[in-house]
This record gives structure tokens, C-alpha cells and sequence, in this order.
């Protein structure tokens, strides 16, 4: 059963020409954790306030629960929706405490008590009731936003952008946690972020926009090494997009050598594919290409190398390769591409 | 908080929501501006021959006494400012904070009081012409002492009570200073004398000029002092055409010229308010240099405590001799503290009245993000420069027209003071609205509440501060006004500062005194609750 569904949701805003999204359609089911990722302007902010209520759509309808929440003359307001949302910047009640925070929109007052208790388990705030949101920490503040619309048992649970004001040491903490909240609280989650490292880690289903449009839905895997598009294969991780033509079944000819790939075109095609800056294999003997270092950055873990070719220096490659690797500027290296790894666009 | 991006698309769920808000905001912008354009409407259809003959002999004769006045009124406080603004902020003066605190003192008073105590010193008849004469042995007749209701006598006074408003800005803007800026100059090799010029001068320069058009504007619309000073103003010769000759056509003409002068000042105003982004405001700033005055430190100190005297200690020392005097002879009757309960009733039920109709307005105003919205709700802060005198003119036509039964009754005197002091009140209530992400509202949504509810348990308790500053402005506000107060109030009802100003004007300063002194403290105490609160 589908917990939500968007069918060819639009809207444009008063002040301007193009809309702000258009014909938006995709759906969720229970217990899945989705991001809507794209850069700052594509509209992913504008579809999370849409679900909630918050905005309402030119055309289009949203389903919740195989009931319609908006269509045509029909709209359901924010506050009979039963989703909850997160701010970005998480918007507490300054003039409230954690506890009250938590226990704003908990009306029937027989059950405050034990909604408090399980809240504060699930988001391990115990002994911090009391206080108030000025004198909590960024990531405690982030976990009380979180309490405060689970204690609302929402059926889903909105977050626009819930890492943007924490600094990255804590972001990478908050990430595993958040999920692991959302989990027990055997809750289905939207997150809006623009950040594809945050979508890679904490998603099992991603959707990728860009001016508005879908460009792609997909498993991280799937988004990762099988991108619908250029924007895609760029937004999310680097990669290097290479023309080349097809010159047998599986071989494609290019300026960085023969690639093999797995299914077969027609041969005489231009094609336009991508190799992950993972994808390369370097060597010192003369087998592969001949390509000129330009820069090496460490980043710990790898090495990240900017090379062009000796022959075309116009043409530039980026490639990762184990960081005890030796490499420095303007070494001459030879490289060559892992085979079946690249996607053809 | 960033909520302004997302804002822009909220707006058909707000017109939705808020439908009714939204009207009453637009019925209450109309409302507010409907005195002004009366009045440009009375003086279009006036007669080509009223039109001339004022345009002809008094208007050009009016124009240079109010602008003139304003704009050396406006340099002397400037002077008065900047001195000590200087002083304070940039030099290790002794006592500066209490210096501080006096030197925006001048604000509490008005200048109507301030006025009235400085005729009964340097008046013809006032304590210092009568000690001249008594020492040259003749008459105070033929002393002839007219200083005061001269052209400088006048612009001193009032820049000895409008410069804080200069001063204040001026504060602001050399505390901002950033302190690197000054070392880079100094470092270059540049003298103190240079650096003030080429760095420190252009960085408060705007602040100066933003606060003499305050002061501009202030002087071309007051009414009390002007008329007790006997100056040929605008504001005094369209109280005379009320009152005296009743000639109304004179009267629209005379007040529409007048507002196309204030207006083009205030949009000057607004213009260097606006642009100036001189400012650099970076977290590497450094705090504002402070200069060692070592041997000159006595005669700053005398300096300012001589301009202390004319502002602060002359007339509150007069005030204090005046009440003493009168409370001996017994002014505190029964019908003293029935026009103090009176205008303190009066203050109360307005500025409660204008915070209720604030809130709804000041809500949509920063939350509706419609253009024609906008444009129209702008109307809403006409009655911000318009001098209480036309404001009063304004009303006094629209309730003979439409109200007539209504006329010089406590309502009518309340949608005068509507008009008036709204604007002081919304600007109080946007600020913190302003400072108020829209996504608290929107989480109250989201957690079950109707808008209603997600207003009163979110928006209100988040923005009272604003609230409260809005009221206690207003409240002070409806206690010192005096020209539309005088011209509509009920027969036989005076406020506080009527009562000041009639006692004042007939040289009964005896009773005149001890209200002032009372409404001086409430101001104040006010001044001192405002700074706190912010």
C-alpha cells in the first residue's frame, strides 16, 4: 500500500515566470527513508511544504493513506494532516521549555505523561526537560524538533534540511542518529537536503531534482553508478564525462583509450559516458595512457589526483588512487580504466 | 533566520487563511490616510483666487520662515550633538554613561514645556530682563527684550530640545566605527586631524544628515512651541485660520503645501537612510577607538556640563521653582487631579485601542507578501509626518461631513490619535515580527493547531516585547500631544498637556508647572523602559 502519493504536482509563485516546480509525481510506502536532493532553487523545499500543508499547489493532488489530501477545490489544511515537520534551523518555542516544546501539540492530557517519557527515551534527552532551547547544544536542539513532531505520532515525518546549521564534525553524528530515531520510531521520513553525501548515507530511496523537474528516482546504488543524466552523475560525487564511439559490440574508442563496457550498441555510434574518478587504474609502466599530474590533494582515506593528457592538455580527468600512493605535480603517469565500469549516458 | 525565500510562496494558503485580517489591515490603511486626502481634495477644489492670493503674499513668506528656521535649528543641533556624542562615545570623558543618559534627556521634554520655561527667564517680562532693568533702574518696557521671540532665539531653543535625535544616531553610527579602519589610517601615517577626515567623517556623515531631516521635520510640524514663541509658521497660521477666521479653503491650501514639503524632506530621509551601507560589519571588527583628551579633560567636562545647563537644568530647575510656588499657594485642588486621571484614562483606553488594531495590521504587514497589498499598506504610516495640527484639520472635516454627531467627542478625538500614533506602533510590533521566523507559526500548524490558536499561543507570546513597547509609546504619545488635542477634544475635557499649555500660554505658571513636571517624570521613566527593553 502506497503511504503517500504526488501526482503532477505544480506551482509557480506570484513573482515570477517559470514555475517553481512542475509535474512532480512519485510515491512512498511505509518505513521508507527518502531524500529530495538537488541544488539550493530547485524547488525540493517548495514539494516538502506542499506535503505538509504549508503551501498549496497550483495543479496536482497528493494522496495520504489512499485519502486525497489535495486536488482540485480540495485542500486539506496543515492541521488535520497528521504529518509532522522539522524546520530547517529547527524553530523551537524560545519561550518554552524542552518539555513543553515536546508536548505542544499533545492535546489529550491523560497520555502527556507517557508520551513525554517515550519521547525523551527515543531522543536520549533524559534530564534536559527542563531546560530551555537557548541553553541546549546544535544537536540537542535538532533532537527536541525531532521529539517534538514525533510526539505527534505522525504518519510521516518531514525534515527540510535538518544538517545545515551543524558543523560537520556533528553532522556525521547527528546522521547516524537521526536515522536511527526515525527507525525505532517506525516512522516513514521525507528529508530535503542539498548535500549528496547526506542523501547517500542516510536514504534507501533517493529523488533528484533540478529546476524543478525530477531527473531521477532511484536506490543510492542506482543514483550513484547508473545516473539518468549529466546533472545527475555530476551533482552526486565527481565524475568525468567522456565522448567517445562505439567501435565494436562492447568497445567504445576515446581519447583516454578502449573501454569495454557490459551491453553491446551499434557500432559507428557517438556516445557520451561517465567513469567515477574510482573507475581508473594507475601504473607507472608505459601501459595506458600517457597523462601529465596537474594537481594532488590528500584527503586522508584517498588520494585525489587532477590529471590531463600529455598529448591534449586541454583534456582533464580527475581520479582517485590509494593515498599511500607517491604522485606530486607534473609527474608523468599512465593510466587505464577498470573494466565494465563505465555508464553510458 | 533565512525564511524569507520560502515566504514568497505561502501566499494563496495566506490570503486563505487570513482573508479576514488581510481586509481590515487594508480598511485601516485607508482609514489612515483619508484625513490627507481630504484635505488635498478641499485644497484642489478651492477657489483659483484662494489659490493665488496665498501663493502670491503669504505661502513664499511661510515657506522661508519654517524652512529656515528648520535648517538652522537643524545646524545648531548638529553642533550641539556631535559635540557631545564625541565626547562620550569616542573620548575617556569621566561619567559617561550618566553623560549618556542626560544627554538624551532632552527627548522627555517637550518643547512646548521647555518653551514656556525659557519666556519666564529670558522673556520681555521673564527674571533676567527684570534683574537688567532693575540694575539700570527703568522699566522692562524699555529694556525691550525680545531675544526669545527672535528668529535665533527661537532655532536655540528648539535645537537645545530636538538634537538627541541627531545624537542618538550619531552614537550609533560612531560605536560602529570599526576600530581597524582608524589604525589602518594611522598606520599610514595620517594625523588624527586627517583620519578624522578622510575616515571617521564620511562613515557618521549620514547619520548626521538622517538626523538633522528628523529634526527638519520636527520643526515644521510643531504647533505648541512655535505659537507660544509667536513665530509665523505654517502650523500657527493654519491654527489661527481654524480658530480665528475660520476660513477653511486658506486653511486645506496652506496645510496641503506644508505636506508636500515634509514629505519631500522625509523621502530625502528615507533616501540616506536606505543607502547608507557605508558600514562595514564583518566579526574581525574591532571596537571603536577611544582618544585620551588628558589635558583638555576639565574643559570638555565644563563644555558639557554648560550644555547640560541649558538643556536640562534650566528648565527643569524653572519647572521645580514654578511647582514649588504653586503647591505652596495650593494648585493641587480637586480639579488638578481630575485632568491628570482624566488624561491618564484617556492614554490608557487609545493606546490599548491602537495596539488591538496594530496586531492585525502589523501581522499581515510582514507576513503577506502581496505587491498591491503592499503599495496600499504604506497608507497605513501616513499620519508618521503628518503634523498634529493637519491631522486634526483632517479629521474635524471628515466627521462634520460624515459624523457630524460624533464631532468633538472622545471617539473622534481617538481616531485622530488612531491616525497619529498608529504608525509608532506597528513600526514596534514589525520590528519583532520581523525577527520572527514564519516557520514557528507554521510548526504549530503542522502540530495540530488552527491558525487562531497557532496566533494567539505562538505569534503573541513571541512578539510581546513589541507589543508592550507599541502600548507604553503610544501611551506617553497620547499624553504630550497637543495641537489635534486641543482641537478636538470634548468641551471641557483637557488633558495634561492642554492644561500645560493653556495655564503656559496665559502666565499661569504656577499650575502650569507642576503637570508639566509629571509628565516629564512619566516620559522619562518611559525613555528608560524603551532604552532597557532594546
Amino acid at each position: 500500500m502506497k503511504l503517500l502519493e504526488l501526482v503532477k504536482i505544480s506551482k509557480s509563485f506570484e513573482n515570477s515566470k517559470s514555475p517553481i516546480i512542475e509535474d512532480i509525481s512519485f510515491s512512498l510506502n511505509q518505513g521508507e527513508f527518502v531524500t529530495l536532493l538537488g541544488p539550493s532553487g530547485c524547488g525540493k523545499t517548495t514539494i516538502l511544504r506542499i506535503i505538509a500543508g504549508l503551501e498549496i499547489p497550483d495543479t496536482g493532488d497528493i494522496y495520504l493513506n489512499e485519502k486525497q489530501i489535495n486536488g482540485k477545490n480540495l485542500f486539506i489544511p496543515p492541521y488535520l494532516r497528521n504529518i509532522g515537520m522539522v524546520f530547517q534551523n529547527y524553530a523551537l518555542f524560545p519561550h518554552l521549555t524542552v518539555k513543553e516544546n515536546i508536548l505542544f501539540g499533545v492535546k489529550d492530557k491523560t497520555i502527556r505523561n507517557s508520551i513525554l517519557n517515550e519521547i525523551i527515551k527515543e531522543i536520549n534527552l533524559k534530564g534536559l526537560e527542563h531546560r530551555y532551547p537557548s541553553e541546549l547544544s546544535g544537536g540537542e536542539q535538532q533532537r527536541v524538533a525531532l521529539g517534538r513532531a514525533l510526539a505527534q505520532k505522525p504518519s510521516i515525518i518531514l525534515l527540510d534540511e535538518p544538517f545545515s546549521s551543524l558543523d560537520a564534525q556533528l553532522k556525521h553524528s547527528m546522521r547516524d542518529e537521526l536515522k536511527e530515531i526515525i527507525q525505532e520510531a517506525n516512522t516513514t521520513a521525507i528529508f530535503v537536503t542539498h548535500d549528496q553525501s547526506d542523501a547517500l548515507a542516510m536514504s534507501n530511496k533517493i529523488i533528484v531534482l533540478d529546476k524543478g523537474h525530477i531527473q531521477q528516482i532511484g536506490t543510492p546504488q542506482q543514483v550513484y553508478f547508473e545516473p539518468s543524466s549529466k546533472f545527475v552523475s555530476t551533482f552526486i560525487g565527481e565524475a568525468n564525462i567522456i565522448l567517445g564511439e562505439v567501435i565494436d559490440d562492447t568497445i567504445i574508442n576515446s581519447d583516454i583509450g578502449r573501454v569495454k563496457i557490459k551491453n553491446s550498441l551499434k557500432k559507428g555510434e557517438t556516445v557520451t559516458f561517465i567513469l567515477r574518478p574510482s573507475d581508473f587504474i594507475i601504473s607507472t609502466d608505459t601501459l595506458g595512457i600517457k597523462v601529465l599530474v596537474k594537481t594532488v590533494s590528500f584527503y586522508g582515506s584517498i588520494l585525489k589526483v587532477k590529471v590531463c593528457l600529455y598529448d591534449k592538455p586541454t583534456l582533464q580527468y580527475i581520479i582517485y588512487t590509494d593515498a599511500k600512493e607517491n604522485i606530486k605535480v607534473n609527474d608523468i603517469i599512465f593510466i587505464s580504466v577498470k573494466q565494465n565500469s563505465a555508464h553510458i549516458l | 533566520m533565512k525564511n524569507q525565500k520560502h515566504n514568497n510562496g505561502t501566499q494563496a494558503l495566506f490570503r486563505r487563511t487570513w482573508s479576514p485580517f488581510i481586509k481590515f489591515s487594508l480598511l485601516i490603511s485607508l482609514f489612515s490616510a483619508l484625513p490627507l486626502i481630504y484635505i488635498l481634495y478641499q485644497a484642489a477644489g478651492a477657489s483659483i483666487e484662494s489659490w493665488s492670493k496665498l501663493l502670491k503674499a503669504k505661502i513664499p513668506v511661510l515657506l522661508f520662515n519654517t524652512i529656515s528656521l528648520a535648517l538652522v535649528t537643524a545646524a545648531i543641533a548638529s553642533i550641539i550633538a556631535f559635540t557631545l556624542a564625541w565626547l562620550i562615545i569616542k573620548t575617556d570623558l569621566p561619567f559617561k554613561k550618566t553623560f549618556h543618559w542626560l544627554a538624551a534627556m532632552p527627548l522627555a521634554i517637550p518643547v512646548y514645556i521647555a518653551t514656556f520655561t525659557y519666556i519666564t527667564i529670558l522673556g520681555p517680562a521673564g527674571a533676567i530682563p527684570k534683574l537688567i532693568s532693575n540694575i539700570l533702574n527703568i522699566t522692562v518696557l524699555e529694556l525691550k527684550f525680545n531675544f526669545i521671540y527672535s528668529f535665533m532665539g527661537v532655532a536655540l531653543i528648539f535645537s537645545f530640545f530636538t538634537y538627541p535625535y541627531i545624537y542618538l544616531l550619531l552614537c550609533n553610527s560612531l560605536k560602529n566605527i570599526d576600530g581597524n579602519l582608524e589604525d589602518a589610517s594611522i598606520s599610514s601615517g595620517l594625523k588624527l586631524r586627517e583620519t578624522f577626515r578622510k575616515v571617521i567623517l564620511p562613515l557618521i556623515t549620514p547619520s548626521i544628515f538622517s538626523g538633522s531631516l528628523l529634526v527638519i521635520i520636527y520643526v515644521m510640524a510643531d504647533f505648541g512651541a512655535i505659537s507660544m514663541l509667536r513665530f509665523e509658521s505654517f502650523t500657527r497660521v493654519i491654527y489661527l485660520q481654524l480658530i480665528g477666521r475660520y476660513d477653511r479653503a486658506s486653511a486645506t491650501i496652506l496645510s496641503s503645501v506644508l505636506v508636500l514639503f515634509i514629505y519631500i524632506f522625509l523621502w530625502i530621509e528615507n533616501y540616506i537612510r536606505t543607502r547608507k551601507t557605508l558600514y562595514t560589519s564583518t566579526n574581525t571588527q574591532k571596537s571603536s577607538k577611544v582618544y585620551k583628551l588628558n589635558k583638555w579633560k576639565i574643559p570638555c567636562l565644563l563644555l558639557v556640563l554648560i550644555i547640560f545647563t541649558f538643556t536640562l537644568f534650566i528648565p527643569m530647575a524653572t519647572l521645580i521653582f514654578w511647582s514649588a510656588k504653586g503647591v505652596f499657594s495650593g494648585v493641587l485642588s480637586i480639579n488638578f487631579f481630575k485632568y491628570v486621571t482624566d488624561s491618564l484614562l484617556l492614554s490608557l483606553i487609545t493606546a490599548t485601542v491602537v495596539t488591538l488594531i496594530a496586531l492585525p495590521v502589523s501581522f499581515v504587514n510582514t507576513r503577506y507578501k502581496n505587491n498591491l497589498y503592499k503599495v496600499i499598506s504604506k497608507l497605513a504610516y501616513t499620519g508618521y509626518a503628518l503634523p498634529g495640527i493637519i491631522t486634526a484639520l483632517g479629521t474635524i472635516f471628515i466627521f462634520n461631513r460624515f459624523l457630524p454627531g460624533l464631532y468633538k467627542t472622545l471617539f473622534c478625538l481617538i481616531a485622530a490619535y488612531v491616525i497619529k500614533l498608529l504608525p509608532q506602533c506597528l513600526q514596534s510590533q514589525e520590528n519583532t515580527l520581523l525577527q520572527l521566523s514564519s516557520y514557528y507559526e507554521d510548526t504549530s500548524l503542522t502540530l495540530g493547531y488552527k491558525p487562531w490558536t497557532s496566533l494567539r499561543k505562538v505569534t503573541i507570546p513571541l512578539m510581546k516585547g513589541g507589543i508592550i513597547s507599541g502600548w507604553v509609546l503610544v501611551f506617553i504619545n497620547v499624553t504630550k500631544e497637543l495641537p489635534a488635542t486641543l482641537l478636538l477634544r470634548p468641551p471641557g475635557f483637557d488633558t495634561m498637556a492642554v492644561r500645560v499649555w493653556i495655564d503656559a500660554s496665559e502666565g499661569i505658571y504656577t499650575s502650569a508647572s507642576p503637570i508639566a513636571l509629571l509628565l516629564i517624570g512619566m516620559s522619562m521613566l518611559t525613555m528608560k523602559f524603551l532604552m532597557k527593553y532594546k
